[in-house]
């Protein structure tokens, strides 16, 4: 088999119209161009017109260019930025429904808790352990919490904001 | 039974129209419907090409009242919009499309793709099942958005009549603007059938927020092309469809003409700069001459300018232009790196850019001689002239007969997808922009004859031609009742080879000539006699010698339509040839060399 191609992880962070059919027509041309989306995650922002898109493009700086030109093209898209090599911030949420009974919760609760998650809800069989984070953490803690047995698993994506105060996209609305 | 359905939705449709003559009051409000008829108006559209339905029955009902309207009634909604392509391609405004929800809308999609790929402004006005309905697989409802998103500049679902006014005025500054581009606006019939008041509607300058129409043309860019440029050996020019959306063809023939520089074009291209005009080397790529694919081949520098540089036109994309520095200017920023990765990218208004390049190069002298002699040998070695003179019927040479007979300055040539498409590229004689109105992006046989109808409705005044192909024609074959409705005096000339002629060249090249399901002859009927029977004028011809009166009385014929039939040679192929994923440079020029 064929060694799997290593990830070029690229974040971007576009400014769309809070519209329906919005979403559907920019996921619909990422998937027809071919292009490789990791995470795609959509949001309000402060002015109910525009909402915020943060998407991962997986795949190299030629790949990574033509998303943000197709992009771009778009007229319900305002602005498009590759945060590749700005400095930004990036997170994950991540609700990890484990196996718990009497005998592991303390110990799940534990591990949560040095990965400052929360504990979501407790339930008799299970407890839903809410992280958030880097991508790099939350799976960390995905992965020991595996030993537990995880019933169910939701995420949000990852949402990726550029650092800084000149956020000038967003305060000219 | 769905005529019924349709005849009661209307009934409810008459009975919610507003009265607009009685009160004041009433008449400060109005309905979505006379509010597309009102924002066509005021965009100055003269023309839609449609066919009426259920949902779009308002529109109609006021379109009915407008007599700055001229409404076109196909017989299909391909024809419609295929005209409506053509329409917009030979005026320069958009074409205006009406069609129903549901079969009427998912009809006009080939159309809107075919727009789509060849950057024609196309606006498509579709009827959609009321708001409440939508969503629950009622009666002719199919999610036209959903559908056309791939395939349109932009689109919108209106949810709200004040909403229309304003969709229409956006949707035609979106379709002509910038790389132009089909737009499809989906109407509900309640919102159709709705009203709101004029002061509702309103201006929003922030709509176009991040949509960027002419960017500015980076002068440093093109300073570093032109020393590029100045600085080669065997220079060539590219051109696309481009140079006719700018209007860009003599700022074009001014940097040509100066620098003494070979122009080859792509099929969308031709017209651009005259067939006659010695600077031109050709139609570049799959079927392209031998001097404009040798000599980008070797070429130094290849100047690409309005062009998507697209696989048909490309070859082999790692064996396109090998030794050249590329350079390419186009309105689309996203089509810089798309397929190749230029090493002098510009992104601008072909006219501004070549302009500005003009500036620069003017008085600098002239390219090399020997780069000419080169081209001019290749032209002794790849000629593409035929005998002509022999008893079968040769289809490049019924081309060139109507080449001959017709007014090059004038006509305007539509063509079906196939071998005759290419035959009317090679041999026809282009002198202007637009002039050859096809179907390059998608390939759509059936797009040449209601393209013809758009373009004779466009300019009336105009001798229109369609080559087409037995197989293309029968494509949409039932436009001849528009045509002859219309009185449009249309001559279509038929290249009937018995076949789906380009695909079974394909199978005899390259499937060890196993024809499969490429002969269509049986069944196809006598073409002539059937526009005779939809009351157009029907000529056949099967010998060289009846051909150019056969059609020059075509050509005079101006009380409708009329076809002639060429019962042409059916084993001629299209060559020169590359081989798909071959280098251009790797032309076959007949059967023997494949
Ligand atoms: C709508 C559509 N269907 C199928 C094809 C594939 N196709 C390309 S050329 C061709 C044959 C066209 O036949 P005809 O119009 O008779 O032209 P000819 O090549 O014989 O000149 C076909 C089937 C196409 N381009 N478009
Ligand atoms: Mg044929």
């Amino acid at each position: 088999m064929p060694k799997p191609k290593e990830k070029q992880l690229h974040p971007l962070t576009a400014l769309v119209k809070n519209k329906s059919g919005v979403l559907s027509r920019l996921s619909g041309l990422l998937a027809r161009r071919g292009f490789n989306i990791d995470s795609l995650a959509v949001g309000e922002t402060t002015d109910s017109r525009y909402s915020r898109m943060s998407i991962i493009v997986n795949g190299d700086r030629k790949t990574l260019d033509q998303v943000v030109k197709q992009l771009n093209k778009q007229v319900d898209v305002i602005s498009v930025k590759d945060l590749s090599d700005r400095s930004h911030v990036e997170r994950e949420l991540s609700l990890i429904k484990v196996h718990a009974g009497t005998e592991n919760r303390s110990e799940i609760i534990e591990l949560a808790d040095i990965f400052r998650a929360k504990v979501a809800d407790v339930g008799k069989k299970f407890v839903i352990v809410e992280a958030t984070g880097g991508a790099d953490k939350v799976k960390a803690l995905e992965d020991l919490l595996e030993e537990f047995g995880i019933e169910e698993i939701a995420r949000t994506g990852r949402v990726v904001l550029e650092r800084a105060e000149k956020r000038k996209d967003e305060k000219s609305e | 039974m769905a005529q019924t359905k349709d005849g009661n939705e209307s009934r409810t449709a008459t009975k919610k129209r507003p009265n607009e003559e009685s009160s004041p009051d009433k008449e400060r409000t109005i309905t979505g419907a006379r509010a597309v008829i009102n924002g066509l108006e005021e965009q100055g559209a003269e023309v839609v090409f449609g066919i009426i339905g259920g949902a779009i029955m308002p529109i109609y009902d006021e379109l009915g009242k407008s007599d700055k309207i001229r409404h076109v009634t196909t017989t299909h909604e391909q024809g419609a919009i295929h005209a409506a392509d053509a329409y917009a391609r030979v005026t320069g405004k958009p074409g205006v499309v009406f069609a129903t929800s549901g079969p009427g809308a998912s009809n006009l999609m080939t159309g809107v793709a075919n727009a789509y790929m060849d950057s024609s402004p196309v606006i498509s006005f579709t009827g959609q099942v009321a708001t409440p309905l939508i969503g629950q697989d009622s009666f002719q409802e199919v999610d036209v958005r959903g559908m056309s998103d791939p395939i349109t500049k932009h689109n919108y679902l209106v949810m709200e009549p004040k909403e229309v006014p304003k969709t229409i005025r956006k949707s035609f500054h979106l379709a002509q603007s910038g790389r132009p581009g089909p737009i499809v606006v989906d109407l509900p019939k309640d919102v159709q059938m709705g009203e709101f008041t004029r002061e509702e509607d309103s201006q929003d300058e922030k709509e176009f927020k991040g949509y960027e129409v002419n960017p500015d043309v980076n002068g440093q860019e093109v300073e570093d092309l032109a020393d590029s440029l100045l600085a080669a050996e065997r220079p060539v020019v590219l051109i696309g469809g481009g140079i006719a959306q700018a209007g860009a063809e003599s700022e074009l023939m001014k940097v040509v003409e100066e620098l003494e520089l070979p122009v080859a074009s792509s099929l969308m291209g031709l017209g651009c700069v005259n067939s006659r005009d010695p600077h031109l080397i050709g139609m570049v790529g799959m079927h392209g001459s031998g001097p404009a694919n040798k000599a980008i081949a070797k070429s130094d520098f290849l100047l690409a300018v309005g062009t998507r540089l697209d696989d048909r036109i490309t070859g082999n994309v790692e064996e396109f232009a090998p030794r050249a520095e590329i350079a390419h200017v186009d309105i689309d920023p996203a089509e810089m790196g798309k397929i190749i990765q230029p090493d002098f990218p510009v992104v601008g208004d072909a006219k501004k850019v070549l302009s500005s390049l003009n500036d620069l190069v003017e008085g600098k002298g002239q390219i090399d001689k020997e780069w000419w002699g080169q081209i001019r040998s290749w032209f002794d070695k790849y000629s593409m002239d035929s005998k002509g003179g022999e008893s079968v019927l040769k289809p490049q040479e019924v081309v060139r007969a109507l080449s001959e007979l017709t007014d090059n300055d004038e006509t305007i040539v539509t063509t079906g997808v196939g071998q005759h498409q290419m035959w009317a590229a090679q041999h026809y004689e282009f002198t202007y922009p637009n002039q050859l109105i096809t179907s390059g992006g998608l390939g759509t046989m059936g797009f040449g004859f209601p393209a013809g109808i758009g373009a004779q409705i466009a300019a009336p005044d105009r001798p229109v031609v369609t080559v087409t192909g037995d197989g293309s024609f029968q494509m949409n074959i039932q436009e001849l009742t528009t045509a002859v409705r219309e009185r449009l005096p249309i001559t279509v000339v038929i290249l009937r080879n018995g076949s789906l002629g380009m695909v079974r060249q394909w199978q005899q090249l390259f499937f060890d000539n196993r024809l499969v399901e490429t002969l269509i002859d049986e069944g196809t009927p006598s073409l002539a006699k059937v526009t005779e029977a939809y009351g157009g004028k029907g000529i056949s011809v099967a010998e060289e010698e009846g051909l150019r009166p056969a059609m020059q009385e075509a050509l005079n014929y101006d009380r409708g339509p009329s076809v002639v039939e060429c019962f042409v040679a059916e084993e001629e192929n299209v060559f020169p040839m590359v081989p798909a994923g071959a280098a251009n440079e790797n032309f076959i020029l007949g059967e023997g060399d494949a």
